[in-house]
């Protein structure tokens, strides 16, 4: 009974989405994996390790190679409320989700400069997303992106990037592209010790999603276009073995493509959510994840939203 | 100099004096320079402040700390540190560890009891006196040509070179961890502001954790001849060993 209920609201709910059971794709963050971008001042009178005057000299040796390579693996198990992100009710459709995601990608060579450090990253990624809900079963997907990126680390703690990047989405019964997007974007970030074990992470980020989606929302091919901008706030705070790290996230995006279903939509987007990371080994992490995100919309074809989503990760992370 | 008086040469000589002269920036208790009055030898505590005169040595106490700076250079002593400064270009470290930051394009000549070696920047680098009568230069940020006898070398930031003392001249040199190092170094910690090259030894921490390959389990200790350098085999608790290398 319970799933035939789950069922009918899904589908009355799914008319408000043109009668289509569909992922909203821009409420998906494709934030790509590089190594840390930013300093952290590293000293303080409580900065551990038991101190002489010059300090500890331990020997290191460095990477010659023109390129250095990484790459990782990440199996995340979520609970998410509202897959489908409808209005209403935070809990619509609520199901799980398993997750297996490959990535790997390489860094150039470091350049010095006097006053910033430039690095050239080339990355690309690969998802497998399969819902644990019989009646969503249709969304499970595989997702493909690539990216291209200078990060710049400049000496007064700002680091700076620009790149774009490209995301391929497929739907696993039909194999057909549900949704692709270039997206060329710009970023800052910047951290500071708030004491011996707390980081904070300031970043901020704009961008244009370049896309192309299903013809059935509006018959059109690129309604989804849109600028976006964000900033997020993190505490990366170290427990013991633990990291723990809050984050608050406000997105905005602008809809571009006038004569659409998203004609002047315009979204607001609050998340906040909290990640405990536990080192196993050297390369692999157990992580505990839990978000709550609330869209609102304006305009066009937009709904409001919240969701709630809850997971665990294991990420085996290795450089070459 | 009949008919000539010598005031204008002491006058240009208390300018010179003036502009070549350290002033103390931060000094903690148990900090001294030594100096001769009337060929009698006189030891008088350095405070906040104070201007001090070439051809004084200074020293610091078993948990004493100072730092002086002229223009653009500014030098820390660490604790039991004997150091003469020679002239304004010159400093000579006899005994413990002491930090140099050259915030522009500058030389400066960094000796110990037997070696000695000039340095190039702008850049930032420790200079610790060893038993061999030589002294580790460590450097934590910039690009210095570094001189010693014949021999010149540009130095990358996170680079330990080892000035001998018995020939003078530049023996192996070490990657080291700066990130460590600046976590455990007092010559960085116990004073009340970072240095001000703090910014430029960031981004050379940033650049080496690009790099890093890998760390290998020991540390760098003492030099107690030009070819005998102490490292410390990182072990587990109460097994650590000693080897000369």
């Amino acid at each position: 009974m319970k799933k035939i209920l789950t069922f009918t609201s899904l589908l009355a709910s799914a008319a408000l989405l043109s009668a289509q059971n569909k992922i909203d794709q821009t409420t998906i963050d494709r934030t790509t994996t590089t190594p840390p971008q930013s300093l952290s001042s590293g000293t303080g009178p409580n900065a551990g390790v038991s101190a002489s005057d010059s300090g500890a000299q331990r020997p290191v040796f460095l990477n010659t190679n023109l390129l250095t390579a990484f790459a990782g693996f990440d199996g995340t198990i979520t609970y998410r409320s509202n897959p489908l992100t409808l209005p209403g009710d935070m809990k619509q459709a609520k199901t799980g989700i398993w997750q297996n995601s490959f990535s790997g990608g390489a860094s150039l060579s470091p350049i010095d400069t006097d006053v910033a450090v430039v690095t050239p990253f080339l990355g690309g990624g690969w998802t497998m997303s399969d819902y644990l809900n019989d009646n969503l079963s249709t969304l499970n997907d595989y997702a493909s992106s690539a990216y291209a990126l200078l990060m710049i680390q400049h000496e007064s703690g700002w680091g700076f990037r620009g790149g774009v990047s490209y995301a391929n989405v497929r739907n696993n019964d039909t194999d057909s592209e549900d949704y692709s997007e270039f997206y060329p974007n710009i970023g800052a970030m910047t951290t500071y010790s708030l004491n011996a074990d707390t980081l904070a992470i300031i970043d901020f980020s704009w961008g244009y999603h370049l896309s192309k989606s299903d013809s059935l929302l509006g018959g059109n091919t690129q309604s989804l276009n849109n600028w976006d901008a964000a900033f997020s706030y993190s505490l990366r705070h170290t427990y013991g073995d633990f990291v723990i790290t809050p984050n608050y996230r406000l997105g905005y995006k602008r809809f571009t493509e006038a004569g659409t279903i998203n004609d002047g939509r315009k979204d607001v987007m609050h998340t906040l959510s909290i990640r405990a990371d536990y080192p196993i080994a050297d390369n692999l992490k157990l992580s505990a994840n839990t978000s709550y995100s609330r869209r609102n919309s304006s305009g066009g074809a937009g709904t409001d939203y919240k969701n709630f989503d809850a997971g665990a990760t294991i990420s085996l992370n290795v450089n070459f | 100099m009949h008919g000539c008086s010598p005031f204008p040469l002491l006058l240009f000589g208390c300018i010179i004096s003036k502009l070549w002269s350290y002033e103390v920036k931060y000094a903690t208790k148990g900090v001294d320079h030594l100096f001769e009055l009337n060929g009698i030898p006189n030891a008088l505590p350095i405070k906040k402040g104070e201007k001090l005169n070439p051809k004084e040595y200074i020293t610091t106490g078993p948990s004493a700390f100072v730092e002086i700076y002229h223009h653009d250079i500014t030098v820390r002593l660490g604790k039991n540190a004997i150091a003469e400064w020679v002239d304004a270009r010159h400093w000579k470290i006899h005994e413990g560890s002491s930090l140099f930051c050259l915030e522009e394009k500058d030389s400066i000549k960094v000796s110990s009891s037997k070696g000695s070696s000039v340095i190039t920047g702008p850049c930032t680098f420790i200079a610790e006196a060893t038993s061999n009568g030589g002294y580790k230069m460590i450097c934590l940020s910039g690009r210095p040509y570094v001189q010693s006898g014949q021999k010149k070398s540009k130095i990358p930031a996170g680079r330990l070179v080892l000035v001998l003392g018995e020939t003078n001249a530049l023996g192996n040199a070490y990657d080291i961890d700066l990130m460590l190092l600046l976590k455990s170094s007092l010559l960085i910690n116990a004073f009340e502001d970072p240095p001000p090259t703090m910014k430029k030894i960031g981004l050379a921490v940033y650049s080496q954790q690009m790099r890093m390959g890998g760390k290998y389990d020991a540390l760098i200790g003492d030099a107690t001849t030009d070819k005998n350098l102490q490292m410390w085999v990182l072990g587990k608790k109460g097994k650590d060993k000693q080897s000369d290398k």
